[in-house]
């Protein structure tokens, strides 16, 4: 192999200026890769990469079909062993880092810094998880900006700067640990409202979301009064400000002097100290004994210890990772699987995530590959992905940020309500969310004038595709875009477009033709607004 | 389709003509609208208020001591609330411009809406709301596509969805088309939307048509009402109403108010598309909606997040029947609903948690006036607003029987289609499922 990896190396290091995708082969970050039993089939690789990455490219879609998918998901699972991206940091060094509350960072550096990675990042089932748990523990920006006094747009991006770090470091770990970060969180305690919980007169917006929407799931094995407990068990749930060596400190004395951070804060004097029965008469009942309180803060702990070992957990949020990994209706049979798994590693993502990988239903059966429809976000990376866009400079990727923040109603870190965005297929079909798929097209036609540019010649070069062989293009494209999905119909579509001039003449594709670029573009335009573009 | 070739895709050739015919579904241009306002028609308008509002401060018992018991903070005094004439109940004073239509007898408040085991959860009670099956909980299709399905096949355009979000009553098979902004439901005006729009117009038109399997088929039915739906918004007339009918959250709200995501001003940007569809094209239903009324803490007594939502929502219907009294207004009903109510008492916070009977307006120039579900006859003043859970507000009356009343009398929906549109309300008994009568 070693040959092969050197020379797909310096291969690339020929390569078009701008490309982020050179690498080829085992040069993608995947120097520990073994070719697996597995290797060879270009189905199940597409399939892999459409779901567990955000689509394929070219590169990695050779690297998985050398490799193997088993082993190549073997390293997705372990993010740090995969050579990240050279063409990445070039970008993230633009983008301000908020190293406290107080800099210029705002939330637009933070939605590029979250875009680039999934566009760029070659350790794209990390980047999945970001997205799954930012969507799984919402909290939104816009509710923390209301709270927070003083420069709250650049306190409220710095707390979900922060909690983005925390679920990007703990995407692969204990549901137990990022369900405790997400609701020891100043974003969570502000948004659902444990920030003001007190003892004698709760507030059931946390108790109820956090039973309904990140653990139980809705209706699945708990009660009003089952709510009302779990309330009394976070009242003095709070945040204040403290010197930022504090910061996560739920006893630190809170400090306003010089430069403070919001921070998880318990307040005991508001804690209500008589016991409570969550489940009552359940299998599962959790008694919660009569606490002095300054010992208070246990209580809260020990829901969610007890919420996070719950076979109804177990259920509710692997069923949400098969539906973002495998199918909007989850196989129970594999729902089954993954309970077991959950309960004989507590909890751990990482075992949860490969019994969903190892399953039959992600890896044979055929009746579940195109059956998801993509969000606009999966959408709109997946094609930059495909045809190798590239940018200079973070703004750039605003391309992206803007459709996402209009008609596509996908803005990230400021989804209102605690349920996330729609990821089921129905939310991602109405007219309004297919015309903005639809113009994002445009950056296709317009390169090298947008600043998300696309250089397909220099693509379709590099992957040593002959410029004018017709027949070559369209089977590039076919595969790379629609492995196992592409109607003799449809190939011939592509095909006539290609052997058309503007004017509607046949003309023969020509590389030395003023008009080569601008018909190579318009194809891909054309491509990128097939059905199945929407679809993974 | 071998024989096609780019020309096609270019809207040059005969074979285009062709092509157009070969679609599942008509296309909408030309068709659909009219250059003057399209009167006679009865048409309806859904301002879905998401998060689910604290009926009990909007349309409130005030002769209820209970009321001022259960709510020490956000009690309106009863000398500031606006009277609604039967001696029980009143309107919040930011409710002022929808007051003013009271007084016309054009609004009927109606208490004490809701549906048997009401569901607590928003995301259950708006799914149920919306599909009209309490209960069903992968329901997916919208009463709006139901009865567009029943009662107007053939009509190009029958319901609109003007949200940022496809809202769940316009869900379906095939789904109403979903507007987020009429403005930006555009390909662009430059030479690359040029390029967009002929490659739409022809060649995608073809590839929609292919495929099979019920995600494609859903996918390129989708795509096709894109298609359809574009032209459609490219052609309708324009409408320019005075800018104030429609302000932006700035010049309505205090300070203190703003910085939501501009939901204000996108709520009045929705009333006007919606309007503009209701008047020049042939939508009968169109739905817009209001987000973040979820107030569980501090949501405000007399000024507040919840008075600026209420203040917002009166603003904007006022809006609507000022920009409609010349043409439209008497054949317009406007529906106002939430998933549910709330509690009854305010918590710790100064705010309400998730509760069951809510409030509903259907308001018009056809509509009879009043008060519905409060007072004095039907709201003993011991208890009633703790009487389920001993922390709610019970339903009197079902969604659905509002629903199918204003389907029923105003759009004219035959009475055979409704159990159907509305399932399970037919099998409703008593105050559940009689009408109350709302138009004159």
């Amino acid at each position: 192999m070693g040959l092969t990896l050197a020379l797909a190396l310096t291969l690339s290091a020929c390569g078009g200026g701008g490309s982020s995708y050179s690498g080829g082969g085992s040069g993608g970050g995947g120097g520990g890769l073994q070719v697996g039993e597995d290797a060879g089939d270009l189905g199940m690789s597409a399939h892999a990469l459409r779901r567990v990455a955000f689509g394929p490219t070219q590169d990695e879609l050779d690297q998985v079909v050398e490799f193997g998918v088993s082993s190549w998901i073997e390293s997705q699972l372990h993010p740090s062993s995969i050579q990240e991206n050279p063409a990445l940091q070039p970008i993230l060094n633009q983008i301000p880092y908020p190293n406290t509350p107080y800099g210029t960072t705002g939330m637009k550096d933070l939605v590029r810094f979250q875009i680039a990675h999934a566009v760029f990042s070659r350790r794209q089932l990390r980047e999945q998880l970001v997205h799954f748990w930012e969507n799984h523990f919402n909290t939104d920006y816009w509710t923390l900006f209301r709270f927070l006094q003083g420069p709250a747009q650049t306190r409220a991006t710095y707390l979900e700067w922060k909690e983005n770090e925390l679920f990007r470091q703990n995407a692969f770990g204990s549901f137990h640990d990022l369900l405790v970060m997400s609701a020891t969180s100043p974003n969570m305690i502000i948004y659902l409202d444990n920030v003001s919980n007190t003892k004698g007169n709760p507030n059931e917006n946390y108790a109820r979301e956090v039973l309904e929407l990140f653990t139980m799931g809705v209706d699945n094995g708990y009660t009003e009064s089952d709510i009302e407990e779990v309330a009394r068990c976070f009242t003095g749930w709070g945040v204040c400000e403290v010197r930022p060596r504090d910061y996560g400190n739920p006893n630190a004395t809170c400090n306003t002097s010089a430069q403070p951070v919001w921070s998880f804060r318990f307040k005991a004097g508001q804690h209500d100290t008589d016991a409570k029965t969550i489940f009552a008469g359940t299998s599962y009942e959790l008694h919660i004994p009569a606490r002095p309180q300054n010992q208070g803060i246990q209580d809260g702990y020990d829901v969610l210890a007890h919420l996070a070992s719950l076979p109804h957990t177990a259920e509710y949020v692997s069923t949400k990772l098969i539906q973002r990994f495998v199918s909007d209706s989850a196989p129970q049979a594999l729902v089954n699987e993954c309970k077991s798994t959950w309960a004989s590693t507590d909890g751990d993502i990482r075992e949860v995530l490969r019994t969903i990988f190892e399953s039959d239903a992600f890896r044979s059966n055929a009746n579940l590959r195109w059956n998801k429809v993509r969000t606009p976000f999966e959408s709109l990376v997946a094609t930059t992905r495909a045809l190798e866009g590239f940018v200079n400079r973070p703004e750039e990727l605003d391309a992206i940020r803007n459709l996402l923040d209009g008609i596509l109603n996908q803005p990230l870190f400021r989804w209102s309500t605690p349920d996330g965005y729609p990821e089921d297929a129905t939310a991602q079909t109405g007219t309004g969310k297919l015309l903005g798929g639809l113009i994002f097209k445009r950056f296709i036609y317009d390169s090298p004038n947008a600043g998300l540019r696309f250089d397909l010649r220099s693509a379709l070069t590099r992957h040593g595709v002959p410029l004018g062989n017709v027949d070559a293009i369209v089977d590039f494209y076919g595969q790379l875009l629609f492995q196992g999905n592409l109607r003799a119909a449809e190939r011939n579509l592509m095909r006539d477009f290609l052997m058309t001039d503007e004017s509607g003449n046949p003309a023969p594709l020509d590389p030395a033709a003023a008009d080569y670029d601008e018909r190579l573009h318009l194809f891909a335009v054309f491509l990128c607004s097939f059905p199945q573009v929407i679809q993974q | 389709m071998g024989t096609i070739n780019r020309r096609t895709f270019l809207g040059f050739g005969a074979a285009g003509v062709a092509l157009g015919g070969m679609r599942g579904l008509p296309g909408l241009g030309g068709t659909a609208h009219a250059a003057t306002p399209m009167a006679g028609d009865k048409k309806v308008l859904l301002i879905f208020l998401r998060g689910g509002n604290d009926g009990t401060n909007s349309v409130i018992p005030v002769s209820d001591p209970e009321y001022y018991a259960a709510r020490p903070t956000l009690a309106i005094p009863s000398g500031q609330t606006l009277d609604l004439g039967n001696g029980w109940a009143a309107m919040h004073p930011s409710l002022a411009k929808l007051h003013e239509l009271h007084e016309l007898g054009e609004v009927a408040s109606i208490q004490r809406v809701g549906y048997p085991d009401g569901n607590l959860s928003h995301f259950r009670g708006q799914r149920y709301i919306e599909t009209a099956e309490p209960g069903a909980n992968l329901a997916d299709e919208g009463f709006v596509t139901r009865w567009a399905n029943l009662e107007m096949s053939g009509s190009p355009l029958p319901a609109v969805s003007v949200s940022k979000e496809i809202q769940r009553m316009f869900k379906g098979s095939p789904a109403m088309p979903h507007i987020p902004s009429i403005s930006a439901f555009t390909y662009g005006d430059d030479a690359a939307a040029a390029k967009l729009a002929g490659n739409a117009q022809s060649g995608l038109r073809a590839v929609y048509g292919l495929g099979s399997g019920a995600l494609r088929e859903h996918v390129n039915e989708s795509c096709t009402a894109m298609l359809s739906t574009a032209d459609l918004v490219t052609s309708l007339p324009t409408h320019s109403p005075p800018p104030e009918y429609y302000p932006t959250e700035e010049s309505i709200l205090d300070s203190q108010g703003l910085a939501a995501d501009n939901w204000v001003s996108n709520y009045f940007g929705e009333l006007r598309d919606a309007v503009r569809l209701l008047k020049f094209s042939q939508a009968r239903v169109v739905g817009v909606e209001i987000p973040l009324w979820d107030h569980h803490g501090n949501q405000g007594g007399l000024t507040g997040d919840h008075p600026n939502h209420l203040h917002a929502l009166a603003h904007g219907i006022r809006s609507v029947r000022l920009d409609t009294l010349s043409d439209i207004w008497n054949d317009l009903a406007i529906v106002v609903i939430s998933e549910f109510g709330r509690t009854s008492a305010e918590n710790g916070s100064a705010g309400t948690d998730h509760g069951k009977g809510g409030v509903a307006w259907v308001i018009g120039g056809n509509v009879r006036g009043g008060v519905y579900n409060c007072d004095s006859n039907t709201w003993p003043a011991n208890n009633t607003l703790f009487t389920d859970g001993d922390k709610w507000l019970a339903h009197l009356i079902d969604y659905r029987t509002v629903l199918a009343e204003v389907f029923q009398s105003h759009l004219g929906t035959a009475p055979g289609n409704l159990d159907t549109i509305f399932p399970g309300w037919a099998g409703l008994s008593g105050s559940e499922y009689e009408y109350l009568d709302l138009f004159i």
